[in-house]
C-alpha cells in the first residue's frame, strides 16, 4: 500500500487528539483554577527508530504527525468577585498546597470552606495547607488578607502556603482540580511579600471559548481535508489497478 | 473520537447544573432569609497515555507527558451566606438577625431546625411560631392579652401587661451559631438542619460571643442579587453552547470518517 495513506492517518489522528483536548477546555469552561491544556506535535520521519539504515530522502518526505506530549497553560485566569469570604484567588504566581492520602497537591482552585471542626478545606474536602501544617480557625468572622494572612475576630491565625514551581510547572494534572508534582518539581514557598492573592473572589478558568471555536473549525476541517485526501488516494489505486492493470 | 463527544457531554452536564442552581436562586428571589447557592466545579480524572518522566530516549525524560483530560464534574453546590438586605416590616413579631446566628424551631418530629426567616407569629396557644407554625425552641409565650410585645437587641422579650405602665420580661430569644454555617442541610421551608460538616449549633444571647444582634419589626430578605444570576444565566447559556459545538465537530469528524468507505 501506498505509504502516503499512514501519512494521512497520523494527520487524522493528530485532529482526534486536537479535539479530546478542545473538548476538555470548552467542558471546564466553568471550573475555577483550571488551566487549558494543549497537545504537542513533532515530525516523525518513516524510518524513525530503524537507525541502521540511513535516512532515505524519500522516507523523509513521507513523515508523520506524532503527539509527544500534552503541555499546560499556567497563566493567569480572570478574577472576579464573589463575596463570599473564603473564596481565595490567586492574582499572581503560585499554588495552593492541599493534603491528601496521596500526598501533597497543588491547586489554583481557592474555593475554600470550613469543615465542622473548623479546618479550611477545598470542595473536595482536602485540608489546606498554611505555614504550619493544617489551617484550624477558631470561632469568629474569618478574614483573609492579600498575602494570605488569616484573621479571626481580628486577630492573626496562620497563613494560607503557596507554593511556586517557577516559570514552567513541571506539574501533572490529576483531576479535581488537583496537581501531582511531576518527576524534578521543586517547590519553593513564597513569603508574604511575594503572595497576591484577592480574597472573596474567584480565579475562572483560562480559557477563551472563542479561540476554542475556532480551534474547533481549525480540526474539523483539517479532518475533512485528511478524508479527503484518503479518498482521492484511493481513487488513485482504484485507477491505477484497473486502467492500467487492463489488458487489451 | 468517541472520548471528545462524552468529555463534551460532561461540560453540558455542569452547565445545566448551574443554570438549575441559578433558576433556584431567581425562583427565591423574594424569599425571606433565603440565602443563594452557587455551583463548583472541577475537572474530571485525566487519561495518561505516556506517564510524565517516561524515558523518552535512554538519556533523556519526557517532562509533562500524555495525558487526555475526561470532562468536568460538579465538585459542590455551596450556600453563599452574605447578608441579605433588610426591609422594614413595622410587624413587632417580625425579627431579622444583624450578622451571624439561626433562629432554632422545633419541628413536629421533635428534631431542631435552623432559619434566618424570623417571620414570627402567635399559635393557639400565644407561642412564637414560625410560619409554618413550629414553636421557637426556647419556646416563648405572650401571655393572654398582651398590648405591645418588644424584642431587644439581645433577644429580650417583654410584653405590656394590661394595666401595667412598664414592660414585664417574657422570654429570651436565642440564636445559634455554627463552625460551617455552609455545611448545613437545607431541607425546605426556610429551614436548615445540622451536619457533620456543619458542627453542633452552639446556643446563646444574640449579641454575644460574636452572635449577631436582633432587630425587631425587620425582615431579612434573600441575598439573590438579581444581576448577577442574570449575567450567571448569560455565561452558562453561552458555555453550554459552546460545548455542544465540540459534540457538533465531532460528530461531523466521524461523518467525514464514514464517507471514506464508498
Amino acid at each position: 500500500m501506498n505509504r502516503t495513506v499512514y501519512t494521512i492517518t497520523s494527520g487524522a489522528l493528530a485532529a482526534l487528539a486536537r479535539l479530546d483536548a478542545v473538548a476538555q477546555n470548552l467542558a471546564n469552561v466553568a471550573t475555577p483554577g483550571y488551566k487549558a491544556e494543549r497537545v504537542l506535535f513533532r515530525v516523525r520521519p518513516l524510518d524513525e527508530g530503524t537507525a541502521a539504515v540511513a535516512p532515505s530522502d524519500v522516507a523523509r518526505t513521507a513523515a508523520q504527525v506524532a503527539q509527544v506530549a500534552t503541555v499546560r497553560d499556567f497563566s493567569q485566569g480572570p478574577v472576579r468577585q464573589s463575596g463570599n469570604p473564603l473564596d481565595v484567588a490567586l492574582t499572581g504566581p503560585g499554588f495552593f498546597v492541599v493534603s491528601t492520602p496521596r500526598g501533597e497537591r497543588y491547586t489554583r482552585q481557592g474555593t475554600f470552606a470550613l469543615d465542622g471542626e473548623g479546618f479550611l478545606v477545598t470542595q473536595g474536602g482536602q485540608r489546606v495547607q498554611g505555614d504550619g501544617g493544617d489551617v484550624q480557625l477558631p470561632d469568629g468572622v474569618a478574614a483573609v488578607g492579600n498575602d494570605g494572612t488569616i484573621t479571626v475576630n481580628g486577630s492573626q491565625v496562620g497563613r494560607i502556603k503557596v507554593v511556586d514551581f517557577g516559570e514552567k510547572p513541571a506539574l501533572v494534572a490529576e483531576g479535581h482540580a488537583l496537581f501531582a508534582p511531576a518527576p524534578g518539581a521543586v517547590a519553593v514557598p513564597l513569603d508574604a511579600t511575594a503572595v497576591r492573592l484577592e480574597p472573596g473572589a474567584i480565579e475562572a478558568a483560562n480559557i477563551d471559548a472563542v479561540t476554542g471555536l475556532v480551534e474547533l473549525i481549525e480540526v474539523s476541517r483539517g479532518f475533512e481535508a485528511y478524508m479527503q485526501a484518503m479518498t482521492r488516494l484511493d481513487q488513485v489505486a482504484e485507477r491505477s489497478i484497473t486502467d492500467i492493470g487492463r489488458v487489451g | 473520537m468517541i472520548r471528545a463527544l462524552y468529555t463534551a457531554a460532561t461540560g453540558m452536564q455542569a452547565q445545566q447544573l448551574s443554570i438549575d442552581v441559578i433558576a433556584n436562586n431567581l425562583a427565591n428571589v423574594n424569599t425571606i432569609g433565603f440565602k443563594k447557592s452557587r455551583a463548583d466545579f472541577q475537572d474530571l480524572l485525566y487519561q495518561t497515555m505516556k506517564a510524565p518522566g517516561a524515558p523518552s530516549t535512554t538519556n533523556t525524560q519526557s517532562p509533562t507527558g500524555i495525558q487526555v483530560g475526561l470532562g468536568s464534574r460538579p465538585a459542590a453546590i455551596q450556600r453563599v451566606n452574605t447578608q441579605g438586605d433588610y426591609t422594614q416590616t413595622g410587624n413587632e413579631l417580625d425579627v431579622a438577625v444583624e450578622g451571624v446566628g439561626f433562629f432554632q424551631v422545633t419541628l413536629p418530629d421533635g428534631s431542631q431546625a435552623f432559619t434566618r426567616a424570623g417571620a414570627f407569629k402567635l399559635d393557639n396557644q400565644s407561642r412564637l411560631v414560625n410560619s409554618d407554625g413550629m414553636p421557637l425552641e426556647p419556646s416563648i409565650s405572650i401571655p393572654d392579652g398582651a398590648i405591645d410585645v418588644s424584642i431587644g437587641q439581645d433577644g429580650v422579650v417583654s410584653a405590656i401587661l394590661p394595666g401595667q405602665g412598664t414592660g414585664t420580661q417574657v422570654g429570651q430569644l436565642q440564636t445559634a451559631r455554627f463552625a460551617n454555617p455552609a455545611g448545613l442541610r437545607a431541607v425546605g421551608k426556610n429551614l436548615l438542619q445540622e451536619t457533620d460538616t456543619s458542627g453542633p449549633p452552639q446556643l446563646g444571647t444574640p449579641g454575644q460571643e460574636n452572635r449577631g444582634t436582633l432587630l425587631q419589626g425587620f425582615l431579612e430578605g434573600s441575598n439573590v442579587s438579581v444581576v448577577e444570576e442574570l449575567v450567571g444565566l448569560i455565561t452558562g447559556q453561552r458555555a453550554y453552547e459552546v460545548t455542544s459545538k465540540a459534540i457538533q465537530t465531532a460528530d461531523e469528524m466521524l461523518r467525514a470518517s464514514n464517507a471514506i468507505v464508498r
